[in-house]
């Protein structure tokens, strides 16, 4: 439900501090009190950490295939994304960064 | 603070003007530098604590959260967010632990009020597997509200 309402947002700084929220909703959940991922200097270094992060990349990915179009401004366009040597509109497109998501998978069990 | 009680605050829309069609709640200048935690926000509950049912009949609008660092864990001055960090020609992201701005869309919450003035509460809740636990966890500088036409 409240992945439908993320990805129905036309706007992307709308989009951006709600999905900024849900990340953070699973770090407080599943780190807990004590736990690794809900500290920033450890969060990596519990596994789930990597599927999280999958899982909102691809939510990125889903938002800009439904919003094809947004409206971004220049400085956000132009911000330096240190240590990488790349601007924020050097990473719009996951394709030109050499991957992609399913959009949809089936499968169906083969006869023996 | 482990638990914020504004002081009464007034709708902006007056009587026989068309009805806000969305109302934000903004948190500005929200410290992330200690635990994480999640931030349950009521209106007219200024009893609320951690083990207020998070509906609409108690006055539950809505929450943020925040996914602290923890402390720090560099050497002296590593987590000192530096001075003057509106520099317009720095196109680098913002230190990481700049407060942050936490905007809360409470539109129906606010649409249920029944009187022209109200609170809001906030409640820091870390979760935990003994059930939640409230905390001293939540800095901020100022509350905004905004509602639009």
């Amino acid at each position: 439900m409240e992945v439908e309402q993320l990805l129905a947002l036309p706007d992307f700084f709308t989009f951006s501090r709600r999905i900024e929220d849900l990340h953070g909703a699973v770090h407080v959940y599943v780190g807990g009190r004590a736990g690794h991922m809900s500290q920033v200097p450890l969060a990596a270094y519990d596994p789930i950490f990597w599927a999280h992060h999958a899982m909102i990349d691809r939510l990125w990915r889903m938002w800009e295939l439904r919003h094809p179009a947004p409206s971004f401004t220049t400085d956000f366009l132009n911000t330096a994304l240190r240590p990488f040597p790349l601007t924020v509109a050097q990473t719009l497109s996951v394709r030109a960064l050499g991957y992609d998501y399913a959009s949809a998978s089936i499968s169906v069990r083969v006869p023996v | 603070m482990d638990r914020y009680v504004s002081e009464e605050l007034e709708l902006p829309a007056s009587e026989g003007q068309p009805p806000f069609t969305r109302a934000d709640l903004i948190f500005h200048e929200v410290d992330h530098s200690g635990e994480s935690f999640e931030a349950r926000i009521f209106l007219n509950a200024p009893d609320a604590d951690e083990h207020t049912p998070t509906t609409s009949e108690t006055g539950f609008a809505g929450y943020f959260y925040i996914f602290g660092h923890g402390g720090c864990a560099g050497e002296e001055g590593h987590c000192e967010v530096p001075e003057n960090p509106d520099d317009t020609d720095d196109l680098r992201l913002a230190h990481p632990l700049r407060p942050a701005t936490k905007p809360v869309v409470v539109t129906e919450a606010l649409r249920a009020l029944t009187e022209a003035r109200f609170t809001v509460t906030v409640v820091p809740v870390m979760p935990g597997a003994e059930g939640p636990r409230r905390g001293d966890l939540l800095f901020f500088e100022e509350l905004e509200l905004v509602t639009y036409d």
